[in-house]
């Protein structure tokens, strides 16, 4: 008797994935045994997720091919945001030392949750079909639900995650309506197979197969947080334990955002006349919608959640500017993902660091009142991440806008890019309004901040990066260039595997 | 004779009976069992045209989707046991602490 050969090659391509999945279980076996995750647990974290960012260098120079029967490629698209989601995830690890201990939530399993999320994340962003690409996002989903849960006896986080879940569930059901019609059109769910039988039926303009893109549209659309799906954003931002907010607004979108290119470029680039439009709406719906409402929004989360909002706009005029021809807009997006990672990333370590219990929570603008000349480092972060997110140009942020604008100009949606930068202005007052509090308002008690070493950790090194990825030189670090160079020799596979 | 646009027919009806029941009704339960409905409509529509297209890969679908709902429904319903511990309530419209 035979046994199945299971091939060591597929296997080291799993690996990723698997040693997440590995620290899953430990860490859930962990917070059986043990009441509250130590420094030793959390050590343990970190170990798991190098291990990952290892294994990830390790394939950057294996020859990708579909492995699992065509059910997921580990090519380098695909590892340049696993690495991206995994560093998500380091940076939430260490943002929420302190603060899972102030608000009781210390416990193996909140590690567990993030692990088995960042698994789906790796899925979804190596998804060749869309079977995988629905389940990735549902692991991805289902941990998040409890994360956003977990502390349980507090009101808000119960209700974001009802919010959070019931949207997300009724999402997920338009997603595979959508999934459902293209397998009946196309007789399968395979992403090469669909974009060849797309290419020898003629389906390109087939009223089914559009019905099936505007559905698996708004099924993503809902993850990325686009108008007019939005609506779950500002509550579930608000809600959810803060570094869990910095995660679904790094890691998540991310993700998402991958397998929104990846599916769009191999599959429905032939019928890219018809959802041009409706890709064009939604991006000026939601970068104005973002942009007006944060305006007037006082909780800081709230505010970044709009923020959000507007960026994944910002980042749509990237999908609406996808071209066969050149990757220049596929890559901007993978920049501006990078960038908007490490620039909220960092704004959110310090929000959690003023989080404290109380009626405004340490979340409003009196809350950062003469933050900027107490503790100037803090200060002079928060700064930087709000300049960028604003895109002022000697920062990461502006590079970022400029990449995917300019791709856009270049496929004429020249009207697009002047609403973009339009919209652009008017986003710096609210983020200029947290600057001003820092620096130009005085109160008479200091602002109580909590800033562990983990958070200084998170805060130095995303602030290193905004300013990097903003002038600096290609050269020992990793600058623009050769994060762009990265994103062009990520997508060279991507393009052959479509077209 | 019952051909495939009446499965398509019906599972469209079914989907949309979910959508609707997801947008107006106001008890947490009956939204989440509209959602299941909308599951359920997708699994009708992927074992038709399984049958239509003579391919097993519709069939493996459904399985996933099943699974995947069960997953769902054990999360949710953790998520509303949670919240009627600490309200007593599963209406949509008592939760509404946060707003603009």
């Amino acid at each position: 008797m035979t046994f199945p050969v299971v091939d060591t090659n597929v296997l080291l391509q799993l690996a990723p994935m698997l040693v997440l999945l590995l620290a899953g279980l430990v860490f859930m076996m962990a917070g059986a045994f043990t009441r509250r995750a130590g420094a030793f647990q959390r050590s343990f974290v970190i170990v798991f997720h190098i291990v990952v960012l290892v294994y990830v260098i390790k394939l950057w120079s294996v020859e990708a091919s579909p492995i699992l029967n065509g059910m997921l490629i580990v090519d380098r698209f695909s590892l340049f945001f696993t690495a991206l989601v995994t560093l998500c995830a380091l940076g939430t690890v260490l943002t929420s030392a302190h603060y899972l201990d102030r608000f009781g939530m210390n416990r193996g399993e909140f590690f567990s949750m993030l692990f088995f999320s960042t698994m789906g994340m790796v899925v979804l962003v190596s998804a060749l079909d869309l079977i995988s690409v629905f389940l990735g996002i549902e692991l991805m989903s289902l941990a998040i639900y409890i994360l956003v849960a977990f502390r349980r006896r507090d009101f808000l986080s119960n209700e974001a995650a009802l919010k959070y879940f019931l949207i997300g569930a009724f999402a997920i059901g338009f997603f595979l309506y959508g999934v459902s019609l293209i397998y009946g059109v196309t007789g399968s769910t395979n992403f090469g197979d669909i974009a060849a039988a797309v290419a020898e039926k003629g389906l390109a303009r087939n009223p089914l197969f559009l019905l099936a893109i505007a559905l698996i549209l708004a099924g993503l659309g809902f993850k990325v947080s686009s108008v007019p799906f939005h609506m779950w954003t500002p509550d579930v931002y608000q809600g959810a334990p803060t570094p869990i907010t910095s995660f679904m607004a790094t890691a998540v979108k991310a993700a998402s955002f991958a397998a929104f290119v990846r599916l769009f470029y191999m599959c429905f680039m032939t019928s890219k006349d018809q959802w041009v439009a409706i890709i064009w709406v939604l991006a000026v719906v939601t970068m104005t919608v973002g942009n007006v409402v944060a305006l007037v929004q006082r909780n800081i989360k709230r505010m970044m959640a709009y923020s959000s909002i507007a960026h994944a706009g910002y980042i749509l005029i990237g999908i609406a500017a996808l071209s066969v021809d050149n990757n220049n807009a596929a890559s901007g997006i993978m920049f501006y993902v990078v960038v908007y990672a490490f620039m909220t990333l960092g704004a959110f370590a310090l929000i959690s660091a003023i989080e404290k219990k109380g009626i405004t929570r340490g979340l409003e603008e009196p809350d950062y009142s003469g933050l900027g000349l107490e503790r100037p480092f803090l200060g002079f972060c928060m700064a930087a991440f709000m300049f960028s997110l604003a895109g002022i140009p000697p920062t990461a942020g502006f590079f970022a806008k400029y990449y995917v604008f300019s791709a856009a100009v270049n496929e004429g949606l020249v009207g697009l890019v002047i609403i973009a930068v339009l919209n652009s202005a008017l986003s710096l007052y609210y983020y200029l309004r947290v600057v001003v509090a820092m620096y130009m308002q005085r109160r008479d008690v200091p602002v109580p901040v909590d800033a562990d070493l983990g958070i200084r950790i998170v805060l130095l090194i995303s602030l290193l990066a905004v300013l990097w990825l903003g002038f600096g030189p290609s050269g020992v670090v990793p600058g623009v260039e050769d994060v762009l160079e990265w994103t062009r020799t990520s997508l060279a596979k991507v393009n052959g595997l479509g077209m | 004779m019952v051909t495939i646009h009446h499965y398509m027919t019906l599972s469209a009806i079914l989907f949309f009976i979910g959508v609707f029941g997801v947008l107006y009704r106001r008890n947490l339960i009956v939204i989440f069992m509209s959602i299941e409905l909308m599951l359920n409509a997708v699994n009708l529509s992927f074992v038709t045209f399984a049958r239509y297209t003579q391919s097993m890969d519709g069939h493996v679908v459904a399985f996933f989707v099943m699974a995947l709902a069960a997953a769902e429904a054990a999360v949710g319903l953790a998520i509303l046991v949670m919240i009627f511990r600490n309200r007593a309530t599963v209406q949509a419209d008592d939760l509404r602490l946060m707003r603009d």
